[in-house]
């Protein structure tokens, strides 16, 4: 018997009704582009859902922080119930792996799931058979890397040609979270597909007999989290070869740009971002287009662009000029090069002190929260202290020296 | 200045005292205390300050007067400078031993450097309390001296930095306000967290109504289920009430039918039929004795009315006659009008006919064609005639100008030839041809005759030049030839070695050659040896050319012109012929021009003569068109024309008036006619007035008398045609009366019945029966349609028989009341399910929640970047510290690098380095391992070691600017341990090695042995419990 074709779709860190971050409260933003970025994962959840009722999936897989409990979303339990009984109508079960941000306990706090949803609350568990016609085409299960080796072994997978493998085809749940490319042990899987966990980024790594995978988060969330997102959708083929295939549900996608000259004039900016931009062709999905415009240097026109009003207005004026391209624009803008060497020795002695690797880390900024002053704040502060942008604060340390001592680093440092 | 000597006069507890200092600039004092040590140090000061009882233990000495003096060396000069006070006041100044005109305050003043007492009290002449008192370092010219005057550019932009630094910081956190930027979104994320999580319990409400949604659901899916039971009870009950009764209508009807009689068949509508023969039978029997009695009633009307026998029998006749009345009437005023045509027609055409003339009648009219043949073809011919008579005048007229012209260019021509002296143009031309030819030829000759004579002179000048040449030797010629001879040879010898033997030979040999041809060449061209005779070819050539000289003046003799010896050269006499073949020329083209014209003149003629011809021609034509229409013969067209218009219009007219005459006799015979009609038939008819009256007129009285009888007559038509209609209907009713009683007999027999009264009962019972049944059919089919409303609903014939009405309906009353309650129950479950669903649905789509979290996600953005500012302006902050610290340490004044050598001196190296905040007034003390101390930080011991090295460096600064005053250091060791005070000691005297006198009271011995074990002699003071004599002895 050789394996049944089969598909199904894996869907990873959906964080229903989740914020996107990284936009700032002083960005103006229309009413509907607001809209669209707070309905942001539910909309791509929406379209993740339709795309498994149109792929005819045998199954679904929700891995890690479906939802964020902590939230208490009432919008994301609604999505997800909608979408789970919308899979159910059509007979197609889901394999739930909670997170971080979804243990297990919230998803037992649902009373109301359908039939078809199966959650993994241990790590654990026996593995679940998927039927059709009777036949079990995959067996789903979770465990943590360590267990890997556990699997039963099925020779054919490696030893047999792939036209005559036989056997259900294997789906694990790894429940070990950020186990990547480096671990030997995940090469060691005999699983035909390793759903990973706890990775920011989509990833897929060749195992031996399948494929290790993180499909990325379902919706970008943050700035880092650029290009296209969404979930995958795998395909195997009846010789058990799988084909991987993303399915780009994010309605909001975020770009990162780097412009690396920065001597260049305002024209010849507005030019570059739209030349930048103009190849990028824009999914079904997508509703809006988050750019970030990367700036290296320290020329005129950087200097320029850290101010505001001067950045709104050179928005403006693109806008005025390519009216089809209704992306949010934003920028960052980071210091050139620090070149050191000068006859003003407080100056150099200030720019050799922040070339220290550790100068950003979070152990150095923490120490400054240890003022007593600061005390009413501090954990408040040393909650955020991850998401803190060291090259922004690197940048930041050398404008403000640049600025004290009116230099610009480039030049005379 | 060094002090050399002391000397107390009366001071303190001093008196009368000489101190002389030896060599040397260290100078130790030793006394035990109450000596006077410090007495002593305060007289020192005293002298060069002035004295200050305050510092004198009151009630001790302060009330004597004070004196005493100072030997000094200033500028290698030794003077000695006393002070004398009266009581308590600072004393004066005076000054001896320098040869100084200037007042002793000012040269005391000089000695000082200008040195304030606060320096020196602080820096120079300090004891014990002020090496252990910050705060004396701090006086402003202390301090001025320690920190600097200024930060220097570098350190105020480093203090500028700082201070932006500062407020960048606080722009985000102000630790003293707990305000800023960063505690603002601190602030706002908490508040925004604070709001989210209000909206948390959301959840678990819409669980709750969900819940609740779902119990109401269950609740009405119930109370739906026992409605639905209810009401099949009540479909069954009302079912059966409903089937009931058509079930004994039925029963009751097919009963009733057994009774009745039976009557299979009757005919449709008997009663009615045969109710509606009799009546019809009735109604026509008395309509027919009234229509017989009408018809004998016209009859009767008819014979009694009169009518006159003879107008009725010429009564057609008569209205044949006045039909035509109108015509009649219409054809006298038509005659009439004709009459008055034709008078009026005679008198225009008389009066035409005299317009035209005596020789015109109406029988002349008669015999002009008229048609319209002959007027277009009159027409033409004029036109004809006109045109030819046009053309004639033209070529007249263009005859007569050329005529003209000819005439004038012939006289022409033939002046201008006489002014030339011929009779033609041809001749003009051959003599002004010739008289130029000759001229040209006259010119070609003179130009040969000139070029002749030229080179007649040229073979002169030849023959003379031929002569001049100097003579050649006659072996010369031939020596050239064997040079030309041998040349060749060589040169061909040379060739022949070139190509055999040897090539440079061969062309040595074939230069020589060439060079030597070249030689002959050159002497041939040059003197031209060679022509032999070409002074006997050129003087030949002179004779001949004088020759061709002869005949050609021969030939211009002949040539000459007439006029040659006038003033007008050759080119003027060319171009005086050339001027006349022109005017010639032009005399000949003229003449041309002349027989041409003369030519066209000639045709012309011709053609006119032809044209006259044709005018004559039609001249005839047009005069026989005119007699072919009966008009005289003229030339004159538009005469003719005018006359012919008359003509046609006389006899228009005339045929008009024949045309009149014509109508007015049809008029006439016409009326004639039927009036004569009209008057035969009144005399026949014997009317009264009807023979000379208006025939109109009586024709109108015919008429009425016509109309009269004519209504008479109708009316007897009228009563006679009734009483025939009459007599008809009489006969139709009869008929019909007939075949009534034929049906009436037929219906009888139909319904089985021998007269009325049967047929009646017959048709009773029959009808009964008839609506029984149709009765049961509608009871079945209710019965029928009842049982297909309820299909499902089974009833047999024993329920129907045992249905009791009142039971039914009371059962029905109960269900439905209890169906009514579930209603209610059923709506308020409705009403509060729709409550509950619009409470969840007012829940889902509240966006408040995701908009909050939005929101806050954009506060907590806000505050990451607010964060990463304040962390940057933290991170500069310390990086800019580190850049101000190490400028602090590296960077101080002058003062505070010299003053951190003797602290490290003093301290052994424990303490290296001092330095002073750029923007404080405070001292740092960096050890050995780089930690820096503030000054309080510091042991006792240390601190004074600090201070006695900052004023060591002070007191370096004041020498370096030219102020050279002796230190008073008054037992400032005593808190050093003994490493430290063998350290200070010897800094000291290393510090007097340097240059500087320094004056050290000690009351410990052991510091004065310490001093002495270093050379330095001490002083010994005599003890305080000396006796005053003893002390002034000292």
């Amino acid at each position: 018997m050789s394996l049944s074709p089969l598909r199904f779709l894996h869907v990873a860190d959906a964080c229903l009704d989740s914020p996107l971050r990284d936009i700032a409260a002083g960005f103006a933003l229309t009413d509907d582009a607001e809209q669209r970025l707070e309905s942001a994962t539910l909309a791509a959840f929406e379209k993740a859902i339709d795309a498994a009722l149109d792929a005819h999936v045998d199954f679904v897989i929700l891995s890690r922080n479906t939802f964020v409990e902590n939230d208490q979303s009432l919008a994301a339990r609604i999505a997800l119930l909608d979408g789970l009984y919308r899979l159910a109508e059509e007979e197609i079960r889901v394999f739930v792996l909670p997170g971080k941000h979804d243990p297990a306990d919230a998803w037992k706090g649902i009373d109301d799931l359908p039939e078809n949803v199966t959650i993994f609350f241990d790590r654990e568990s026996e593995p679940v058979a998927v039927f059709r016609d009777g036949k079990v085409v995959a067996t789903v299960a979770v465990m943590p890397i360590e267990k890997l080796e556990s699997i039963s072994h099925r020779p054919s997978v490696e030893t047999k040609p792939a036209g005559e493998r036989r056997g259900p085809y294997t789906v694990v749940l790894l429940t070990t979270p950020g186990a990547g490319d480096a671990s030997a042990r995940l090469h060691e899987a005999k699983a035909d597909y390793v759903a990973l966990s706890g990775i920011e980024n989509r990833q897929t790594i060749p195992l031996g007999g399948g494929y290790a995978h993180h499909p990325g988060g379902m919706q970008g969330l943050c700035r880092r989290q650029t290009g296209p997102h969404g979930c995958s959708l795998i395909e195997i083929g009846p010789d058990g070869k799988a084909d991987i295939q993303l399915l780009p549900v994010a309605a909001v996608v975020r770009e990162s740009i780097a412009l690396v000259d920065d001597s260049i004039d305002e024209e010849r900016l507005l030019n570059l971002m739209h030349n930048a931009l103009a190849p990028q062709s824009q999914g079904e999905a997508e509703q809006l287009r988050i750019v970030e415009w990367e700036l290296r240097g320290s020329g005129a026109i950087a200097d320029s662009l850290l101010d505001a009003e001067r950045r709104a207005r050179l928005l403006e004026k693109y806008r005025e000029r390519f009216p089809a391209d209704d992306a949010l624009h934003t920028f960052r803008i980071l210091p050139g090069e620090l070149v050191a060497s000068c006859d003003d020795a407080p100056a150099a002695d200030f720019f050799d002190s922040i070339t220290s690797s550790d100068l950003v880390s979070q152990r150095a900024l923490s120490e400054f929260l240890d003022d007593p002053d600061l005390s009413a704040y501090a954990e408040q502060l040393r909650a955020i202290l991850s998401e803190m942008d060291a090259d922004a604060i690197r940048a930041r340390v050398q404008r403000l020296g640049s600025h004290w001592f009116r230099t610009s680093p480039t030049e005379t440092l | 200045m060094k002090v050399t000597e002391i000397q107390i006069d009366r001071f303190g507890v001093w008196q009368n005292l000489s101190l002389p200092l030896g060599s040397g600039n260290a100078h130790v004092f030793y006394g035990p205390n109450e000596a006077g040590k410090t007495t002593l140090m305060r007289f020192l000061r005293g002298v060069l300050y002035g004295f200050d009882a305050s510092a004198i233990e009151p009630g001790r000495h302060r009330d004597a007067a004070w004196s005493g003096a100072l030997g000094v060396v200033h500028q290698s000069q030794k003077c000695e400078i006393r002070r004398t006070s009266a009581r308590g006041s600072r004393g004066t100044v005076r000054i001896t031993g320098l040869d100084r005109g200037d007042a002793a305050d000012a040269i005391l003043a000089e000695i000082l450097a200008k040195t304030d007492e606060t320096v020196f009290q602080y820096v120079l002449s300090v004891g014990l309390p002020e090496i252990q008192e910050l705060a004396t370092l701090h006086a402003d010219e202390v301090a001025r001296h320690i920190y600097g005057t200024t930060l220097g550019p570098t350190g105020q932009r480093l203090l500028d930095i700082s201070n932006r630094c500062e407020s960048e910081t606080s722009r985000l956190i102000d630790p003293a306000t707990q305000s800023g930027e960063l505690i603002d979104w601190l602030e706002s994320s908490l508040d925004a967290a604070g709001e989210i999580e209000s909206l948390k319990p959301l959840r678990e409400e819409h669980a709750e109504l969900s819940l609740e949604r779902n119990s109401i659901e269950d609740e009405i899916d119930e109370l739906k289920e026992r409605r639905g039971e209810l009401e099949h009870q009540l479909r069954g009950h009302l079912f059966l009430e409903r089937i009931w009764s058509p079930w004994n209508e039925l029963r009751e009807y097919e009963h009733e039918l057994e009774t009745l009689p039976k009557v299979t068949s009757f005919p449709e509508k008997g009663i009615a039929r045969l109710d509606a023969i009799d009546a019809e039978l009735d109604s026509l029997a008395a309509k027919h004795g009234a229509v017989e009695h009408a018809a004998d009633e016209l009859k009767r009307q008819a014979e009694a009315i009169a009518v006159p026998q003879l107008l009725a029998d010429h009564s057609t006749t008569m209205q044949s006659l006045i039909d035509q009345r109108d015509w009649l009437k219409e054809t006298l005023a038509a005659e009439e009008a004709a009459d008055d045509q034709v008078s009026e027609l005679e008198h225009d055409l008389g009066e035409r006919l005299r317009e035209l003339g005596p020789d015109w009648s109406i029988a002349r009219l008669e015999k002009i064609d008229a048609s319209p043949a002959a007027q277009h073809a009159l027409v033409t011919t004029a036109a004809n005639y006109r045109a030819l008579l046009a053309r004639r005048a033209r070529f007249k007229k263009k005859l007569q100008s050329l005529s003209s012209a000819s005439h004038q260019k012939s006289d022409e021509l033939a002046a201008k030839l006489k002014e030339l002296g011929c009779d033609s143009t041809e001749q003009a031309l051959a003599s002004a041809r010739k008289e130029l030819s000759n001229l040209e030829s006259y010119g070609g000759l003179t130009l040969q005759a000139e070029r002749l004579q030229l080179r007649a002179a040229d073979y002169a000048d030849q023959l003379a030049r031929l002569d001049s040449r100097p003579v050649v030797p006659r072996w010369f010629p031939l020596f050239l030839g064997i040079l030309g001879v041998a040349g060749g040879a060589i040169a061909l010898l040379g060739l022949r070695y070139s190509f055999t033997t040897n090539a440079v030979a061969g062309a040595s040999f074939a230069l020589l050659g060439l060079t030597g041809l070249g030689i002959v060449w050159g002497f041939r061209k040059q003197f031209g040896y060679d022509d032999e005779s070409a002074a006997t070819k050129l003087q030949d050539d002179a004779t001949s050319n004088e020759r061709a000289l002869a005949a050609i003046r021969h030939q211009i003799q002949q040539f000459r012109p007439a006029d040659s010896g006038t003033q007008q050269s050759h080119s003027d006499l060319i171009r005086a012929a050339v001027q006349k073949i022109a005017h010639v020329e032009r005399l000949a083209n003229l003449e041309g021009r002349l027989h041409s014209q003369r030519r066209q003149l000639s045709d012309l003629r011709l053609r006119f003569r032809t044209v006259q011809q044709k005018v004559d021609v039609e001249r005839q034509s047009w005069c026989t068109a005119l007699k072919r229409i009966g008009l005289a013969e003229s030339v004159k067209i538009h005469s003719v024309f005018e006359l012919w218009q008359k003509v046609l219009e006389a006899d228009t007219l005339r045929r008009d008036l024949l045309f009149a005459r014509g109508e007015q006799t049809r008029y006439h015979r016409d009326a004639e006619s039927l009036i004569g009609r009209i008057r035969m038939l009144g005399s026949r008819i014997e009317l009264p007035d009807n023979n000379d009256a208006d025939p109109v007129v009586l024709l109108d009285s015919w008429n009425e008398v016509l109309h009269s009888l004519g209504s008479r007559r109708d009316e007897i038509e009228t009563l006679l045609i009734g009483e025939t209609e009459r007599r008809q209907e009489a006969a139709a009713l009869q008929q019909r009366i007939d075949e009534l009683r034929t049906e009436r007999s037929a219906l009888l027999v139909q319904g089985g019945a021998a007269n009325r009264e049967e047929f009646e009962r017959r048709s009773g019972w029959f009808a009964q029966r008839k609506e029984i049944e149709e009765l049961i059919g509608i009871a079945r089919e209710e019965l029928n349609e009842a049982s297909r409303s309820e299909p499902e609903l089974a009833v047999v014939e024993e329920d129907l028989e045992a249905y009791d009405v009142e039971q039914n309906a009371e059962r029905i009353r109960v269900i439905r009341a209890e169906l009514e309650q579930l209603e209610q129950s059923l709506h308020g479950a409705f009403e509060r399910v729709g409550r509950v669903k619009q409470s969840i649905e007012s829940l889902e789509n509240d966006s408040r929640p995701s908009q909050l979290r939005f929101e806050k996600a954009r506060i907590d953005t806000q505050l990451r970047i607010a964060a990463e500012e304040w962390f940057a302006a933290r991170i500069a902050g310390r990086a800019l510290e580190t850049a101000r610290s190490k400028y602090e340490r590296n960077c101080q004044p002058a003062v505070l690098a010299s003053a951190s050598r003797y602290l490290e001196r003093l301290t052994r190296g424990r303490y290296r380095n001092i330095w002073s905040p750029l923007d404080r007034r405070d001292l740092r003390v960096d050890d050995d391992h780089g930690i820096s101390f503030r000054v309080e930080e510091l042991s006792g011991g240390t601190r004074e070691q600090l201070f006695l090295a900052v004023r060591l460096a002070l007191v370096r600064e004041l020498t370096r600017r030219g102020v050279e005053l002796p230190m008073f250091l008054d037992d400032i060791l005593v808190n050093f341990d003994q490493l430290r005070t063998e350290a200070a000691v010897d800094t000291l005297l290393e510090f007097a090695e340097e240059g500087q006198q320094i004056l050290f009271f000690t009351c410990h011995l052991h510091l004065a042995h310490l001093f002495e074990s270093r050379g330095i002699e001490p002083t010994w003071l005599p003890g305080h419990n000396l006796p005053l004599e003893e002390r002034r002895a000292g």
